[in-house]
């Protein structure tokens, strides 16, 4: 919604141009600042804060995790901030990290963000503590970590309960998008959640993660992006990094191809009190493609995330009244549920195409299912008319406000650009200009080669009561359920417009799923990410 | 208690208050600590302006309306929850007698366009390209006014039809009910009467239920709080990004300088606390017990030392550092949370308000230990609360203050990060006195801090009059007689 709610706090200190033609810079000229490109893995971007941001990304995460010991690649990010480091006479635990940064602020405690492929520490400091920062933090952390058992096996535990109880029984919504995220890429090395699988955390030694730190960070296999614009600091921040070469290889993905027809997980929670929708197909588009941003305004058309805009959020939740919101993606996104924006540094070298139907009364669930997966058929093959492009690129380009509001944003896109081979322009750079020349031919040819209905991985999350009889009424295509004129509120005699959407209930009603009983697959929440193998 | 200053305002004629605030513009120093510079124009009518120029980030600006009236200026009875309301229906504006006209230019514009309300201010910040300020913007959907021009016009002359209204009125309501699903929203709801018996705070910002629920019937009343407060004497406009002041005060005075002042009503004021009092809330589900004790503070007058100790308080209480919090999680481990409800935004308030020090506690030890373990916990607070009264005498004391200077200023600076977070920090300081300089006279009252400045304040704030204690569980009140020592 356009509004936030009135109670949301205001954070602060602790808790939390021109107005005539000459002063105006031509939009098509808005870019974000000025960076410096530097030929090794480093950008910096200027800023006037007195506080420097520093963005690390060590180009590894789960997909390089050992079979069998899923989860090495976030324990061993966590527990370089959390596990120790320094000398063992004198070890940094958590505790005293916290009061060597107190001082400098709350950003000066290390945070990092652990996604399939790459590893992402931030940091913001004051720039006249920067030398003491490097010494007394990021170089012992980087170069000196000591996996104290008891701090790992806190971080461990931490970290299945995460998996055990919140992800499998407290966040319905986080539960089937990262359910999704597994399902598609399974088989592969992206087929498994960047937290860890729970038999893989329970395997895991110190010497485990001691050998993958050795291995994956090296100066060499990492990318820095910061606002750092002072020689001697800079030389002061590469230093402090682990020296050694690129181990850094595309993950193997030969098996993260689109699987023919219809294929549907249904995960069931004791007391879910409604149902999640996902649907999702790999697609092979990166940033750099000359069809990203057509695709990219045609599924802000579509789906436009936590916004009003999108063809589905009109359709679901604006018309009918299903649930809270209706989304579609061409890329992978972190913490949707939160997040209005997507967050960047997690970079794959594989994406996929998901649409997400937050939850709705488990009676429509199979009526749902029908109506998401007709109106991507419909999308598919009908496209966009030059009107629709046009509004949707208006929406698009507004998008960059908040693409590109804060610095640490901006860096954290200059790491994807590094990631994705992007230097000049980088993203958010050429965002506004391609968003501008993209036409609607170019839009709708997009869509002919990358969207279809046709060879789909669906995700449900519902209730344990639920999920048997689900999976019989979509394999035998009966029990189709929508709301009635009643239930819409639909006063007699129906108006036009209203008759048109109970028409269009019953074109999605009668869409076939043809997802017969073998291609469904029913497991319990509680028996979710316990290994990798799920599919 | 009302500061002086705002008794003082509001008791004098529009003359003389424009006047003053013209006179408390002029020369001050230079701006030290916050790292941009600001420029600042006052309208004949008594609009303030402040551009802030931002050129690092590039070709975006966040034009911020700051409305200086929110739950606090609702001060008629059965009418609580206008401000919120009006943060709402604010977009619902006609623009150029088009139902919904507002937001469909603003959506030919392209924009992040929000806003939220407060006890003190209402606050709306669409941020856009610079492109799009001045019309009229050639957009693929047709040429489209300057964002200037439209948010002029629906600050000046809001249009929109009753029923509307009505429709919008009714949507708060769903926002009432979510927000209420929160047991810490409840008790804020429960103790702000009892806390304040006489002073709007009495009621939180979105309202009583009751008056929410009629708010479709409040049309009238509405517009009598738009008449009062939606004026040009009682705003501000905060510009942020890559803007050149001078031309933005230009436009400004274009399309604002025909907008009339208004008479503000006077706020009542509140009596001295008599406390210490105690309020149960009933929660329907059989969730963890919370106890929150909270205390009476000061107005908020940047640059006094009394608000530097508020804004330094919940460093000393309740991070991770502080003695009172390691007691409790760490050595005790009797709570599983200990923060303040609401984060700072009862604390750092325009008239005198509350701290709210919230504790989290553990189901199964409540069912166990019962009222013995609350008492338990609550004696902690207090007297972790009392140590206040004796900072200075404490073996580290300037130490410990001095890293929380340090702390409270980096994290202030971490904190300006974008448009919007720049314009809101800010607002929310400027809004006390309408001082473009307040942060950098906080920053100096913060330095100059000593140890027995926060004895000072201990002594006359964390007293047992001034103390409000609020329980939520399943089930009845504590039976007066286990309560804890030195509560009724």
């Amino acid at each position: 919604m356009m509004r936030r709610a009135c109670l949301m706090a205001v954070m602060l200190l602790l808790g939390a141009a021109a107005l005539s033609a000459q002063y105006m810079p031509s939009s098509k000229h808005v870019k974000p600042q000025k960076v410096h490109v530097f030929p090794t893995n480093l950008v910096t971007v200027a800023s006037n804060s007195p506080l420097y941001q520093v963005e690390i990304m060590v180009r590894t995460g789960a997909a390089d995790d050992p079979a069998g010991k899923e989860g090495t690649a976030n324990l061993v990010a966590r527990a370089l901030i959390e596990g120790g480091f320094g000398t063992a006479q004198a070890p940094v635990t958590t505790q005293k990290l916290a009061e060597i940064t107190r001082p400098w602020g709350d950003a000066a405690f290390p945070t990092v963000l652990v996604d399939k492929q790459s590893t992402t520490f931030s940091v913001m400091v004051p720039r006249d503590n920067w030398a003491e920062y490097v010494a007394r933090v990021l170089r012992p952390m980087f170069t000196q970590p000591l996996w104290l058992p008891k701090e790992v096996n806190r971080l461990r535990r931490d970290t299945l309960t995460d998996i055990q109880s919140g992800l499998r029984f407290e966040d319905e919504e986080s539960l089937g998008l990262l359910a999704l995220d597994n399902y598609v890429f399974s088989g592969t090395a992206l087929g498994h959640l960047a937290l860890g699988t729970v038999k893989g955390l329970q395997a895991i030694t110190p010497a485990d993660l001691n050998a993958f730190y050795k291995k994956y960070y090296t100066v060499g296999n990492l990318y820095v992006a910061t606002t750092i614009n002072n020689e001697q600091d800079l030389s002061r921040l590469m230093a402090a990094l682990p020296a050694g070469e690129p181990v850094y290889r595309p993950a193997n993905l030969a098996r993260s191809v689109v699987a023919p027809g219809r294929h549907l997980l249904i995960i069931t929670q004791p007391n879910a009190i409604a149902t999640g929708l996902h649907l999702g197909y790999p697609i092979s588009l990166k940033r750099s493609d000359t069809d990203y941003w057509p695709l990219f305004v045609a599924n802000v058309f579509l789906g436009a995330h936590r916004d009003s805009f999108g063809r589905l959020y009109q359709e679901i939740r604006e018309e009918r009244g299903y649930n809270y919101g209706d989304y579609s993606y061409i890329e992978y996104q972190y913490g949707r549920p939160q997040f209005q924006f997507p967050p960047p540094t997690t970079p794959r070298d594989q994406q996929y195409f998901s649409i997400w139907i937050r939850p709705v009364g488990h009676q429509y669930a199979h009526f749902i299912l029908k109506a998401m997966t007709a109106e991507l058929d419909r999308f598919a093959r009908e496209g966009m008319t030059p009107e629709q492009v046009a509004a949707a690129k208006i929406k698009a380009r507004a998008l960059y406000l908040n693409y590109a509001e804060s610095v640490s944003r901006q860096l954290g896109y200059r790491l994807d650009d590094l990631f994705y081979g992007m230097r000049d322009p980088g993203y958010l750079e050429q965002m506004l200009a391609r968003i501008d020349a993209v036409t609607a031919e170019q839009v709708n040819a997009a869509i002919k080669k990358y969207l279809q209905a046709q060879n789909l991985d669906y995700v449900i999350v519902t209730s344990e009561a639920n999920g048997e009889k689900l999976a019989s009424d979509i394999a035998g295509d009966i029990n189709v359920q929508s709301k009635t004129a009643e239930e819409y509120h639909i006063a007699q005699p129906v108006p036009p417009d209203k008759q048109q959407m109970l028409d269009q209930d019953k074109q999605w009603a009668a869409y076939s799923l043809n997802i017969p009983r073998a291609n469904i697959r029913i497991m319990k929440a509680a028996d979710m990410i316990e290994t990798a193998a799920e599919r | 208690m009302i500061p002086a200053r705002s008794r003082f305002a509001a008791a004098l004629s529009l003359t003389l208050v424009l006047t003053a605030a013209a006179l408390a513009q002029p020369p001050k120093p230079a701006p030290k600590f916050f790292p941009y510079p600001i420029e600042t124009k006052t309208l004949p009518n008594g609009l303030n302006v402040v551009v802030i120029p931002t050129p690092e980030f590039h070709g975006m600006v966040t034009w911020a309306t700051v409305v200086l009236a929110g739950s606090r200026n609702e001060t008629q009875a059965g009418k609580t929850g206008l401000a919120h309301l009006f943060e709402h229906i604010m977009f619902l504006h006609e623009y150029d007698g088009q139902p919904d006209g507002y937001e469909q230019a603003m959506r030919r514009l392209g924009a992040f366009n929000n806003a939220f309300t407060d006890y003190d201010l209402t606050f709306y910040h669409p941020t856009t390209f610079t492109s799009n300020l001045v019309g009229p913007v050639q957009s693929p959907l047709g040429p489209t006014p300057g964002l200037i021009q439209l948010e002029a016009s629906r600050f000046k002359n809001l249009k929109l039809e009753r029923k509307t209204f009505q429709v919008e009125a009714g949507a708060v309501l769903g926002e009432y009910r979510r927000v209420f699903s929160d047991p810490g929203e409840k008790m804020i709801e429960e103790m702000s009467p009892v806390a304040f018996p006489h002073h709007p705070y009495g009621h939180t910002v979105i309202g009583y239920e009751k008056d929410v629920e009629n708010m479709p019937n409040a049309w009238d009343a509405a517009w009598e709080f738009y008449g009062n407060y939606y004026k040009p004497n009682n705003v501000a406009l905060i510009v942020v990004g890559n803007v050149e002041p001078k031309a933005v005060f230009a436009e400004v005075e274009k399309y604002y300088s025909d907008w009339t002042p208004s008479h503000p009503p006077q706020i009542p004021s509140e009596q001295a606390p008599q406390g210490p009092k105690n309020v149960h809330v009933n929660w329907e589900a059989d969730v963890s017990p919370r106890l929150v004790v909270g205390y009476h503070t000061p107005a908020m007058h940047p640059g006094s030392k009394e608000t530097a100790v508020t804004i330094v308080l919940p460093e000393l209480l309740v991070s991770r550092s502080a003695p009172l919090f390691q007691k409790l999680r760490y050595q005790k481990q009797t709570v599983t949370s200990f923060s303040i409800l609401d984060g700072t935004q009862l604390l750092q308030s325009t008239d005198p308000h509350l701290l709210l020090l919230d504790s989290e506690l553990m189901l199964d030890r409540f069912r166990k230990e019962g009222q013995a373990y609350v008492n338990d916990v609550q004696n902690d607070v207090i007297s972790g609360v009392d140590d206040l009264q004796h900072f200075s005498q404490q073996p580290g004391s300037a130490r410990v203050l001095k890293v929380v200077k340090s702390k409270v200023r980096n994290d202030f600076l971490a904190g300006l990060d974008s448009t919007l977070d720049i314009a809101q920090t800010f607002a929310w300081f400027y809004r006390f006195n309408r001082d473009p300089h307040a942060i950098d006279e906080l920053m100096q009252a913060i330095d100059s801090l000593r140890p027995s400045d926060i004895d000072r304040y201990a002594q006359k704030y964390f007293t047992p009059q001034g103390r409000i204690v609020t329980t939520l569980w399943q089930g009845p009140a504590p039976d007066a007689s286990t309560s804890a020592p030195g509560v009724k």
